[in-house]
């Protein structure tokens, strides 16, 4: 069985998800490809506004989330931080 | 009778001093060999770099994940380690520098006899040097293991202390212990790479074990100094290869989409 994710494994599924699509998504996409239930979109997203890791646009008269940079450099650190992890099995 | 005071409280001082002198007596340790000065210092001043850029990434690690204290541990572990570095680093230095001022000064307050060979700095320098090692190599050896940390760590750490105590009589306890926990977590590493088949898991090992053979090399350090400026060299591969496997994590972090 899975364990159930960390609200930092969530956060990192969100961000991994957005930069996968070339740092622009659609919220409802976001919301199904990171695997999330609606309230926790919400509360997730409003967090990730507020700390300038996602910044909202509109398009086309179509709202899209957009990575910022400080975004792209938490994706970094988490990814050498799962690396450290691997290596030395903590 | 303000002499008769001034006499008691130098016997009283000198007293006291003898006995602070009894408890720490060392051996005369041997360091490095006339011909390697300098070149030892910056062999240590390298490698603590190495650990010291780890433990701190650890602790940005923790920073980023509070819930996981292992990095927490593990960068306390390489911090340990760069702090016996550094205090390895000082002791030479001052000892090689005032040793024969500091004798002189303590030999005018106390007298020959009392203070012989061996002066403060090298034994609390060496003291601190043991302390801080063997605690650094436990706690990266406790954490290779999945196992919750628990009590028996804390009777462990009794161990250590009372080790590193009788290292004032047998300079290569010390040496002996810290090969001991190396040997453990280098095999720890390897199970882990059988296991996960992850090669910076085997890198890790490699660097470990080469610090490990350097421990069983600083064993023999009295039996001829040239083969401590040996064991420093391959200490310094050893840490070099820990440097490798950092960069290759930083590496392939940045491979990772």
């Amino acid at each position: 069985m899975q364990r159930k994710r960390s609200r930092l494994d969530i956060v990192y599924d969100m961000l991994l998800t957005i930069s996968n699509k070339g740092g622009k998504i659609k919220p409802t996409h976001l919301m199904y490809k990171a695997n999330l239930s609606h309230t926790q979109m919400k509360q997730y997203l409003g967090e990730l506004k507020e700390k300038q890791l996602v910044e909202e646009q509109e398009k086309d008269e179509r709202k899209m989330l957009v990575l910022t940079d400080k975004g792209f450099a938490l994706i970094q650190k988490f990814n050498q931080m799962r690396e450290f992890e691997k290596t030395f099995g903590l | 009778m303000k002499a008769f005071y001034r006499v008691e409280y130098h016997k009283l001082f000198k007293s006291l001093m003898t006995f602070y002198y009894s408890m720490v007596y060392w051996l005369d340790f041997v360091y490095s060999p006339p011909w390697f000065y300098g070149k030892d210092i910056a062999i240590d001043v390298l490698s603590a770099i190495v650990v010291l850029l780890i433990g701190v990434f650890s602790f940005r690690n923790f920073c980023l994940d509070k819930k996981n204290k292992r990095h927490f541990f593990l960068g306390a572990a390489f911090v340990m380690l760069g702090l016996s570095f550094i205090v390895k680093i000082l002791t030479n230095v001052l000892t090689r520098d005032t040793s024969w001022l500091a004798k002189q000064f303590w030999v005018s307050i106390l007298g020959n006899q009392i203070v012989r060979s061996y002066t403060l700095i090298p034994a609390l320098g060496f003291f601190l040097f043991a302390l801080l090692t063997l605690f650094g190599f436990y706690i990266i050896y406790a954490l290779s293991s999945k196992d919750e940390l628990s009590m028996n760590y804390v009777i462990i750490a009794y161990f250590i202390l009372i080790s590193t105590y009788f290292t004032r009589f047998t300079y290569f306890v010390v040496y002996l212990t810290a090969f001991i926990f190396l040997l453990a977590i280098a095999r720890r590493y390897f199970l882990a790479y059988k296991k996960n088949k992850y090669k910076n898991t085997l890198f890790l090992c490699i660097s470990f074990a080469i610090i490990t053979i350097s421990q069983f090399v600083f064993i023999f350090t009295s039996s001829n100094p040239a083969i401590y400026a040996l064991a420093e060299l391959i200490q310094f591969i050893g840490y070099l290869f820990l440097l490798y496997t950092f960069v290759m994590v930083l590496r392939n972090a940045k491979k990772e989409k």
